[in-house]
């Protein structure tokens, strides 16, 4: 399946990426939110990976834009959780919410997988 | 001899003569003598007289220089009378015989021995031996003369030496008995300079009023007609009191109405014993009053109202006694005047330097009047309160050098008020100092420093600084998580990663594991720091088990609690209550603290126990933080809940953690309490309502 990561923080592109593709995915990385958008709508991933906090344009605001023409399952991510949860991320459109860090990285693939094939 | 007369005495009798004594003016003896004398020697004076004339007027014979006698063989016995009463009655004159005929041995024997008679010859001898003889009884007689001049002169000398002497003794003697009198007088004036002396002397060692009363009622007694003294006295702002005696007891009371004072000496003025009678009381009889002129008119006081001190003396001295008294008194009032201005002074003096003192003893903050080589010259007593050293640095400070920061040099250069910090005791003070000018036109060179304890704001000002910072951190806090956990994200998922591609290589494997442990920790420290500041208004109170929250707990105060040997001691029946864990583990996290920070440097146990006590059918989860440290004095138990009270050293404590706990535990209904024991240890019960 194809998985977009989409977060500012390259460790956190590079580990998701590394497992992913360990795990036998095609994997598509976006730095910003800005650069998020466009490869989502340039690529129709299966899976995006996506980070709340970036520069220039959040995660939440990514979302906003692909409202209505998404068909990708949406795992959003934060360092933070201060303000975010399942419950609000689900109300954003998203799928599934992650906070960092990972407990373990492979399961986090796993889950992605189960997402996409509940579909 | 041409003055012999035939009468009865013929001669000059005022003059110095020879008598004859003839029995008649006609006798031949007469003629012979007459022819004998008168021939040869015309100077003499002869006399003649008849015997029985001479016997009629004796005192003929008081200028007469030599008797001669005729004797006839008739009148023997009549001659001889004569002769004998010549001899008795002027025994100087000498007597001579002239006979007529030879005489008889027995009548020479009585011409001799009763008549005296000197020379005794015939009438035929007279020619040749009578004149020799008249010579010498002449030049005897003028030595007689002389002699009885002479003596009459000495007894007359005699007599005005006589009457000299009497006079030098007279005046000897009156002398002496003046001089006796003033010797009397000079003693008595002695006596009474030395009791004056006394007087003054005993009065200069007065140091009250009543002792001056005393002295005075002593002096007085001299007179038993005069009763104890009474002494009208004005004293503060005007005001006016009686000093007096009452049953022999000392009274001071105030006057209702001031006192005549003309100034002058009043006898038996019926207005100062109305005036005395309706002031204390009592009827008095006559007065002497006395105005005692003192020189001090203290402060606020116009001299025009100024009443001067006055002696009321009531007495019963009669008009000749009074005139002995005044005397007496006067003598003494100008040293009481002086005794009383003294005394007045003086407590004037007191009181000012009473009230300046305890003026500088009532401030609460140490006040010191310093030199500028910093001696104290004065201080109150919050400044002497720890030690007593001459330099303000010994004494307040407890240092050997000024102080860092003292404004005194620089008040004393600029002449003006400085203030600056200092610390000193481990306490912060602002120190003002002001110059003192005792002399106007001269630089002062002393100050007066006020200390004003600063520490408690400048520690609320550090404190609250800090609870900001806190705060900020807090703030801050879910910003940071985030920064240090997308990192922790790479690492753990990297590592993750990277072990599940080199599975072959066990050692790097291995390497790989720490790296991902070590990130495990870094994130659930994150996690603790920030449920730790997350803000607690918001969150609502959740049900949470209180041996859970306090394991949780454990593993952040593990390094504070190494030195110290654990007993934890957790009941297995339900903890649970509704509180804020978050809350709860900071509570937890400060008595722990405490307890390891009490029993810093000494061996000991730190037990932590939970229980469940029921009261009044309410369940309670309670927490024992138990320590075995000094324990804390009673004078501090009770404030220990205070916000701001510490007994730890700066920097290691707030001062917040305690009354922090106590409102944490009190917003969950709960309580939080302290028991204990100097040497023993402290135990803080925590107690929370069960559900």
């Amino acid at each position: 399946m194809k998985i977009l990561i989409v977060d500012d923080e390259p460790l956190v592109r590079r580990s998701l990426c590394k497992a992913a593709e360990y795990m036998g995915h095609e994997v598509y990385e976006a730095q910003d939110g800005i650069e998020g958008l466009a490869r989502w709508r340039e690529i129709s991933p299966d899976v995006v990976f996506l980070d709340i906090l970036m520069p220039g344009m959040s995660g939440p605001n990514v979302l906003q834009e692909v409202h209505g023409e998404n068909t990708a399952k949406v795992i959003l991510m934060s360092a933070y959780t201060g303000e975010y949860d399942l419950k609000k991320a689900q109300s954003m459109g998203a799928n599934l919410f992650l906070p960092k860090p990972f407990e373990d990285i492979f399961t986090i693939i796993q889950k992605a997988e189960v997402l996409v094939s509940d579909r | 001899m041409s003055k012999i007369k035939s009468s009865c005495f013929v001669g000059d009798s005022d003059k110095p003569f020879f008598l004859l004594v003839v029995d008649s003016l006609t006798s031949p003896f007469c003629e012979t003598l007459r022819q004998t004398i008168g021939s040869s020697h015309a100077e003499f004076n002869v006399c003649v007289s008849e015997r029985k004339a001479l016997m009629d007027n004796m005192t003929l014979l008081q200028k007469c220089v030599l008797v001669i006698a005729e004797l006839s063989g008739k009148n023997k016995a009549e001659v001889f009378d004569l002769l004998i009463m010549c001899r008795k009655l002027f025994k100087r004159v000498p007597r001579i015989l002239v006979a007529g005929d030879k005489l008889d041995i027995n009548w020479l024997s009585r011409a001799v021995n009763e008549a005296g008679v000197s020379s005794l010859f015939r009438m035929d001898e007279v020619a040749g031996k009578l004149p020799p003889l008249l010579f010498k009884s002449l030049a005897g007689y003028s030595e007689i003369l002389s002699y009885q001049e002479l003596l009459g002169k000495t007894k007359s000398q005699n007599r005005q030496l006589e009457e000299l002497t009497e006079g030098l003794e007279g005046l000897v003697k009156e002398r002496t008995r003046s001089a006796d009198i003033s010797k009397q007088e000079a003693e008595n004036k002695l006596a009474r300079m030395r009791s004056v002396v006394h007087f003054v002397k005993e009065l200069g060692g007065l140091g009250a009023l009543e002792d001056l009363m005393v002295l005075l009622r002593r002096e007085m007694r001299r007179f038993h007609k005069v009763a104890e003294p009474h002494l009208a006295l004005p004293v503060l702002n005007g005001r006016l009191k009686h000093l007096f005696f009452r049953g022999g007891q000392y009274y001071e009371r105030w006057a209702q109405k001031a006192w005549n004072s003309d100034g002058h000496i009043r006898m038996n003025d019926k207005a100062d014993s109305y005036y005395l009678a309706n002031e204390i009381g009592r009827p008095f009889g006559q007065v002497i009053a006395f105005p005692l002129p003192v020189r001090i008119e203290r402060s606020g006081e116009e001299s025009s109202y100024f009443v001067p001190p006055t002696l009321f003396l009531e007495h019963s001295l009669s008009v000749e006694e009074v005139d002995e008294f005044l005397s007496f008194a006067r003598e003494r009032l100008q040293s009481v005047s002086l005794a009383l201005d003294r005394i007045l002074l003086e407590k004037e003096l007191l009181r000012s330097s009473h009230l300046w003192e305890s003026t500088f003893d009532g401030i609460g903050d140490p006040v010191a009047i310093v030199s500028d080589n910093f001696e104290v010259l004065r201080a109150n007593k919050k400044f002497y309160e720890e030690r007593l050293q001459t330099h303000c640095y010994k004494n307040f400070a407890d240092l050997q050098t000024p102080c860092a920061g003292c404004p005194m040099q620089s008040s004393i250069e600029q002449q003006r008020p400085y203030a600056a910090q200092i610390r000193a005791g481990g306490r912060v003070f602002m120190v003002h100092s002001y110059p003192i000018q005792f002399d106007k036109p001269l630089r002062s060179t002393t100050v007066v420093n006020h200390y004003f304890d600063v520490t408690r704001s400048s520690e609320l000002q550090s404190r609250m600084i800090q609870n900001e910072k806190m705060a900020a951190l807090g703030h801050l806090a879910g910003h940071i998580a985030h920064e240090l956990n997308n990192p922790l994200t790479g690492i753990r998922s990297l590592s993750q990663v990277l072990m599940v591609e080199q599975k072959t290589r066990d050692s790097l494997v291995k390497d790989l594991t720490e790296v991902e442990n070590a990130a495990k920790r870094c994130q659930s420290i994150i996690e603790n720091l920030l449920s730790f500041s997350e803000s607690d208004q918001d969150a609502e109170l959740e049900r949470v088990s209180v041996n859970q929250v306090l394991q949780n707990t454990l593993p952040l105060v593990k390094t504070v609690m190494s030195d110290f040997r654990r007993e934890i001691e957790l009941t297995e029946e339900s903890t649970d209550v509704y509180a804020k864990p978050q809350l709860i583990q900071q509570v937890l996290f400060n008595l722990l603290n405490n307890a390891s920070q009490a029993m810093r440097g000494l061996k000991g146990t730190i037990s932590l126990r939970t229980y469940i006590e029921t009261v009044d059918d309410q369940d309670w989860v309670c927490i024992d933080v138990v320590d075995e440290g000094p324990g804390i004095s009673e004078e501090y138990i009770t404030s220990i809940f205070e916000p701001f009270f510490t007994t730890k050293p700066e920097g290691e404590g707030t001062g917040l953690g305690l009354s922090m706990s106590k409102k944490i535990i009190e917003g969950f209904g709960g309580a939080i309490g302290v028991t204990s024991k100097v040497g023993k240890g402290t135990c803080f019960q925590v107690r929370l309502p069960a559900i």
